[in-house]
């Protein structure tokens, strides 16, 4: 399977006898990122899934991704896809850790910069219906502004409180992939802290304080030329960068509309 | 330094892989040092362009201290 991760062809490569239970879920999970036929591979990603114990040990330690557990290996699988894609393109793309929502009738996207492990996914899943769901977690800008789609599957708890997480098919969601053109037209800082109290607070940073936040939230960044101006530049494009302080995903629902128009 | 932002006086510049903030002050201080400078003649440049230091402190030593700062940030290089 290769599977379209930004533009980046990555390919995944599964042995070992239980390789089919990977294999024959791949397609359904990225079905919004599939490549183009017979496009050539600009990465790779290896993997081993076997019942031998040995088996997955030699795979390990010749660099193969392993696991004892499907649901994990899918897990790990998408993260080391997203990270192959990332590499691919050090120094060409500005990457930032975002989710990103388009406004299906514009395309127009707002970028939602936040942590790993601080409610991208939630935020995605809350507030994408009735609009294209371009990323959960990586949200790659190209110089004129447009926004390459990373529709990839979700890692989504069984239950609110579950320890585990199964990697989930963007439709099964209600998601809907991008049909169309998307370019960046918002930026905002996700703070979700439980302390907060009241309705979600918005502040518009200055272009000092955008880049001191978001340069630790990008990949590759001084790889780049220019990479600081490259970013100030995107910042004061879309009007500053907005930082979001709220404790459930839902208070940002007013800002949201904002940003990208109310849903139909 | 492999970039910086310059707005109202004060900057950002990336060094290496860390975004470090510089004030009005340290801007000055940076772009006097494109040469070797005399720590008493920088601090007469700071005092010129932003006013004597609070009373007790000498320009000087603040100077240093502030020098010292931005070079254990790779901004500068002391002798």
């Amino acid at each position: 399977l290769v599977v379209n991760a930004f533009d980046v062809p990555v390919e995944v490569l599964v042995e070992g006898d239980r390789a089919d239970e990977v294999t024959q879920r791949l397609p359904s999970l990225w079905e919004f990122c599939e490549a183009e036929v017979d496009v050539a591979p600009e990465a790779t990603v290896l993997v081993t899934f076997d019942h031998d114990p040995q088996v997955l040990a030699r795979g390990r330690e010749a660099g193969r991704l392993t696991r004892d557990r499907p649901d994990d290996l899918l897990q790990v699988l998408t993260q080391r896809i997203t990270l192959s894609a990332i590499d691919a393109r050090a120094g060409q793309h500005l990457m930032l850790h975002a989710c990103a929502l388009a406004d299906p009738g514009s395309g127009a996207t707002a970028a939602f910069v936040a942590p790993g492990g601080t409610g991208k996914t939630t935020f995605v899943r809350t507030h994408a219906q009735n609009r294209w769901y371009v990323t959960d977690e990586t949200t790659v800008v190209l110089g004129d502004g447009t926004v390459l789609p990373y529709p990839k599957p979700l890692s989504v708890r069984r239950t609110p409180s579950s320890p585990f997480k199964d990697e989930t098919a963007p439709s099964r969601l209600g998601l809907t992939a991008p049909s169309g053109p998307t370019h960046l037209s918002a930026l905002c800082l996700l703070e979700r802290t439980d302390e907060h109290v009241g309705p979600a607070r918005v502040e518009t940073l200055g272009t000092l304080d955008a880049l001191i936040a978001l340069v630790p939230q990008t990949s590759h960044l001084p790889e780049m030329a220019e990479p600081l101006r490259r970013l100030a530049a995107l910042c004061e494009s879309v009007g500053g960068v907005h930082r979001v302080t709220y404790r459930e995903a839902a208070q940002v629902a007013g800002v949201v509309d904002e940003l990208l128009g109310g849903r139909a | 330094v492999l970039d910086r932002v310059d707005r109202q006086g004060e900057a950002v510049v990336l060094v290496d892989r860390e975004v470090v903030r510089l004030s009005p002050l340290a801007v000055e201080l940076v772009d006097s040092c494109d040469e070797w400078t005399e720590a008493s003649d920088l601090a007469r440049a700071v005092v010129a362009r932003f006013g004597p230091p609070p009373e007790g402190v000498d320009p000087t030593e603040a100077t240093v201290e502030a020098l010292t700062a931005l070079h254990d940030r790779g901004l500068v290089e002391l002798d």
